[in-house]
C-alpha cells in the first residue's frame, strides 16, 4: 500500500537521441489501478522498470511512500513485477518459485507456507504447486507468475503486458481475474498494456505516453470522451477517431458540407480560443449518425459518404468509407477512411452512399496549430 | 473469496487444455469416406509409421553406420585383445583376432610390478583438484565478468580471450623455472597450480550466461536474491548442461595432460597414468605390448564411466519452460 510519484523522472539511453522517459510527472493514488499505454517504443515498459528500479533515473526522482528511491536497488524498492515473459524459475516447482523471495527475506518457514497456500489459493493455483514451470500451460505460468509477485505483499505491483502471450479467450478471463485480485488486495498497481480493451477496462486512470512523453493521464471514460490532443484521441479508441482538418469557423460556429450549412456545434467559448477561422473536428464512429441512405432533401444538413469496406463484428458493423467532397472543399481528412459504426451490417453494403451527421454535442475541436483539444486550453 | 473472480477463470476448465468432451461436430462438416492419399503421402506415412524408407535405403543407412563403427571401434578392439594376449601371440602371423591363449595376467603384472595403483591414485588426485578448481574459478569469473559492472571490465575480457591464443609450450619454461625456484619440483601443487588458471570455462560459461533470459536475472533482483544466491538458486541450475559439458571437457583435459607432469614429476610418488604408461614401455628392453595395452586400458576406463555419466546431463536442456515457449 503506498503512493508512487514520478518527478519529471527521464531515462537517456543515447545523450544524442531524445529521451525514452522523457520528463514524466505523475503521481499515483494508493492502492490506484494506473494503466500505462502508448505505441511501440513509447517508454511505457521503460517507465516502469524505472519504477521497479531496473533502470537508472537518469533525471528527476521517484518517489514510492513519499521515500525517495531514485538511487536504491530494485530489491529495496518493495515493488512486485509480473513478466511479460512470465521469467519463472525453471529449475523450482510453483511453490519454490513463490517461496523464493520470501526465503530471500529469511521469514520463518510456517509464515513462507502460509503466505504460499493463501496466494496459491486465491489464484485456484493449489493443484499445480509442485509442477515445475515446463510441465505448465501458458495460462498456468502466468497464474504462478502472479502469485510469485503478490505472495510478499509488495508497495506497488507492476506489470509489463502481462496478457500478451495468452490466447483471447483467456485474456478475457484473466483480465477480469486481475481486476478483481487488484481490488481486493487493494494494492497499488502499474500496468502495461497496449491493447485497448485493457486500458479502457482495467484501470482506475489511463495514463498515454507518446516518444516518452506523457501526453494525458485521466480517467477512462473521460480520457475517451475528452481526448487532450489529437495523438491521444487517435490512439485512444477503436477503430479511429475521424478527424476534420481545416474546419470552417464562422461567426463562432464550425460548419461543415456544401456550402458550409452543417453546424458542428462547438460551444461558442471554443471559438474565443481559436486565432484563424479553422479548427480541427474529430468524431467517433458510434458518433455519425445516418441520416439517409438515400438522396434527400436535407442533404445540406449532412455529409454523403461512399461506403468502400464493412467490417462485421456480429453484434454490430462498422463501415469505412471516404468522404465524397466537393472539389473546392478546405477540409482534409487525416484517416484515409471514416469509420462509421452500424447497428447491424444490413444497414449498408460496399458501394453505397451514406448521408450522415455527427451528433449534436459529440464532436471533439481541437487547436490547429498546437492540436490540443479547445477544452483544456 | 472466489466469488470475486470471474467463472470463466476461477474454473480449471478456462486453462485451454484438451476439451473435457469430444462432442460430434457440427453436421455436414465432415467428409464421408477415407482421405485421398497419393504416392508421396504413403511414402511419408511408412516413413513415419517406423518401417519406413525403401529396403535399399535402410540398408546403405546401415552400412554407412556399421563402417564409421568399425573405424572407431578397430583400434579400440586391438588394444583390447591385446592386452589379453600372451607375448608371442602378439606378434603372431598371421595376426589372431581371439587371445589364445588368454592372458588376463597382462593386468596383475601391470597393477603389482609396476606400480600402476599408485599412478592411478595420482591421476585421480591431479584431475580432481584441477577440475574443481578450474571449474570454481571458470563459473565465478564468468559470472563476474557476465553480471558486474566495472571499470575495465572490457579490457579485461579481451586479455582473458587473448590467453587462449597463448600456446601451453611457449609458457613451459618460464613456468618450470619459477616452479623449480619454489622448491616445487616433483610435488603435486608444482604440477597442479600452472595447470590450474584456464581462460577456456571462463569464456564458455559467460558466453552461457549471457545467453540467460534477462527477465530471470531481473526477477530475481526483485526477488531480492543476492549476488550468490543468485548463482547457486538461479543462475547454476539453469546452467547444468553447459557446466557439464565444461567439467567433462576439463576432466579429460587433466587427465590426458603429458607434458608438464611429465617435467615435473621425475618419480612414482605423483607421477599420473600418462606419464606411467611411458615408463611401462620403458620398464625393458623390447616393448612388452601386452601390459601397455593392459595400462592404456586402464587409463582409459575412467574417462569412458565419467563420459557416460555425463553425456545425459549435457544433453538436457534444462532452460526449456523458463520463458513463454
Amino acid at each position: 500500500m503506498a503512493t508512487v510519484a514520478f518527478q519529471q523522472a527521464s531515462r537517456i539511453f543515447d545523450s544524442s537521441r531524445p529521451p525514452a522517459v522523457n520528463r514524466v510527472s505523475l503521481e499515483i493514488a494508493d492502492g490506484e489501478f494506473l494503466v500505462l499505454v502508448g505505441p511501440s517504443g513509447s517508454g511505457k515498459s521503460t517507465a516502469m522498470r524505472m519504477l521497479a528500479g531496473l533502470e537508472p533515473v537518469d533525471e528527476g526522482a521517484i518517489l514510492i511512500d513519499g521515500k525517495d528511491v531514485t538511487e536504491m536497488r530494485a530489491r529495496d524498492h518493495d515493488v512486485a513485477m509480473v513478466f511479460q515473459s512470465y521469467a519463472l524459475y525453471p529449475n523450482m516447482t510453483a511453490r519454490q518459485n513463490m517461496a523464493f523471495a520470501l526465503e530471500n527475506l529469511k521469514l520463518p518457514k510456517d509464515e513462507i507456507a502460509r503466505k504460499v497456500e493463501s496466494a496459491a489459493r486465491m489464484l485456484e493455483l493449489e493443484p499445480l504447486l509442485d509442477k515445475k514451470p515446463s510441465a505448465m500451460s501458458g495460462g498456468q505460468r502466468q497464474r504462478v507468475a502472479m502469485g510469485r509477485s503478490i505472495v510478499r505483499d509488495p508497495k506497488v505491483w507492476c506489470m509489463d503486458e502481462p496478457l500478451s502471450n495468452l490466447d483471447a479467450k483467456l485474456r478475457v478471463s484473466t483480465r477480469a481475474q486481475i481486476a478483481a485480485l487488484q481490488r481486493e488486495l487493494g494494492v497499488t498497481t502499474v500496468y502495461v498494456t497496449h491493447d485497448q480493451t485493457e486500458a479502457m477496462t482495467m484501470g482506475d486512470r489511463v495514463a498515454v505516453l507518446e516518444d516518452g512523453v506523457l501526453q494525458q493521464v485521466d480517467e477512462p471514460t473521460h480520457m475517451y470522451e475528452n481526448p487532450g490532443n489529437t495523438f491521444v484521441a487517435e490512439f485512444i479508441g477503436s477503430p479511429s477517431i475521424t478527424l476534420l482538418e481545416g474546419v470552417r469557423v464562422d461567426r463562432g460556429r464550425a460548419l461543415l458540407g456544401e456550402g458550409h450549412t452543417l453546424d458542428l456545434g462547438m460551444p461558442a467559448q471554443f471559438a474565443a480560443k481559436l486565432d484563424g477561422d479553422s479548427v480541427i473536428a474529430g468524431v467517433r464512429p458510434e458518433n455519425w449518425e445516418i441520416v439517409s441512405r438515400q438522396s434527400t432533401d436535407r442533404e445540406d444538413q449532412c455529409v454523403p459518404l461512399q461506403v468502400e469496406i464493412i467490417e462485421n463484428l456480429g453484434a454490430e458493423a462498422y463501415a469505412y468509407c471516404t468522404a465524397l467532397m466537393t472539389p473546392d472543399s478546405t477540409v482534409s481528412m487525416r484517416q484515409k477512411r471514416i469509420a462509421v459504426r452500424l447497428d447491424s451490417a444490413k444497414d449498408a453494403q460496399i458501394g453505397d452512399t451514406l448521408w450522415v451527421r455527427p451528433r449534436v454535442g459529440a464532436c471533439v475541436f481541437f487547436d490547429p496549430s498546437s492540436e490540443i483539444n479547445l477544452r483544456y486550453l | 473469496m472466489s466469488t470475486a473472480l470471474s467463472p470463466a477463470a476461477a474454473s480449471p476448465a478456462a486453462v485451454p487444455s484438451a476439451a473435457p468432451k469430444a462432442l460430434p461436430p457440427t453436421p455436414g462438416t465432415q467428409a464421408a469416406g477415407e482421405p485421398p492419399m497419393n504416392a508421396r503421402q504413403s511414402a511419408r506415412r511408412r516413413a513415419i509409421s517406423g518401417d519406413g524408407g525403401s529396403p535399399v535405403g535402410r540398408a546403405f543407412g546401415y552400412g554407412a553406420m556399421v563402417l564409421t563403427a568399425l573405424v572407431f571401434l578397430l583400434p579400440l578392439y586391438f588394444i583390447l585383445i591385446t592386452s589379453l594376449k600372451t607375448h608371442g601371440d602378439i606378434y603372431s602371423d598371421p595376426i589372431s583376432w581371439i587371445p589364445d591363449p588368454f592372458a588376463p595376467e597382462n593386468f596383475s603384472t601391470v597393477m603389482n610390478n609396476l606400480n600402476f595403483g599408485t599412478y592411478l591414485r595420482n591421476s585421480i588426485i591431479i584431475t580432481a583438484i584441477l577440475t574443481i578448481v578450474e571449474v570454481t574459478l571458470g563459473v565465478l569469473s564468468a559470472y563476474g565478468f557476465a553480471f558486474l559492472r566495472f571499470p575495465g571490465r572490457d579490457l579485461l575480457f579481451l586479455l582473458l580471450i587473448g590467453s587462449l591464443m597463448v600456446p601451453n609450450q611457449i609458457t613451459i619454461i618460464s613456468n618450470y623455472s619459477m616452479v623449480a625456484q619454489w622448491g616445487w619440483r616433483n610435488t603435486f601443487a608444482g604440477i597442479i597450480v600452472p595447470l590450474a588458471g584456464v581462460a577456456f570455462g571462463a569464456f564458455l560459461m559467460r558466453n552461457h550466461f549471457l545467453s540467460l533470459p534477462t527477465e530471470i536475472m531481473e526477477a530475481a533482483e526483485m526477488d531480492s536474491a543476492g549476488f550468490f544466491r543468485t548463482l547457486f538458486k538461479v543462475v547454476l541450475p539453469m546452467s547444468w548442461p553447459t557446466v557439464s559439458a565444461f567439467v567433462l571437457i576439463t576432466v579429460v583435459t587433466e587427465w590426458n595432460q603429458y607434458l608438464w607432469p611429465f617435467l615435473i614429476a621425475s618419480d612414482d610418488s605423483v607421477m599420473p597414468l600418462p606419464i606411467g604408461l611411458t615408463q611401462l614401455q620403458n620398464s625393458e628392453g623390447m616393448t612388452n605390448w601386452g601390459p601397455v595395452m593392459a595400462g592404456t586400458i586402464i587409463t582409459t576406463l575412467p574417462m569412458l564411466l565419467v563420459f557416460i555419466l555425463l553425456q545425459k546431463q549435457m544433453i538436457k536442456g534444462l532452460t526449456a519452460g523458463a520463458v513463454k515457449g
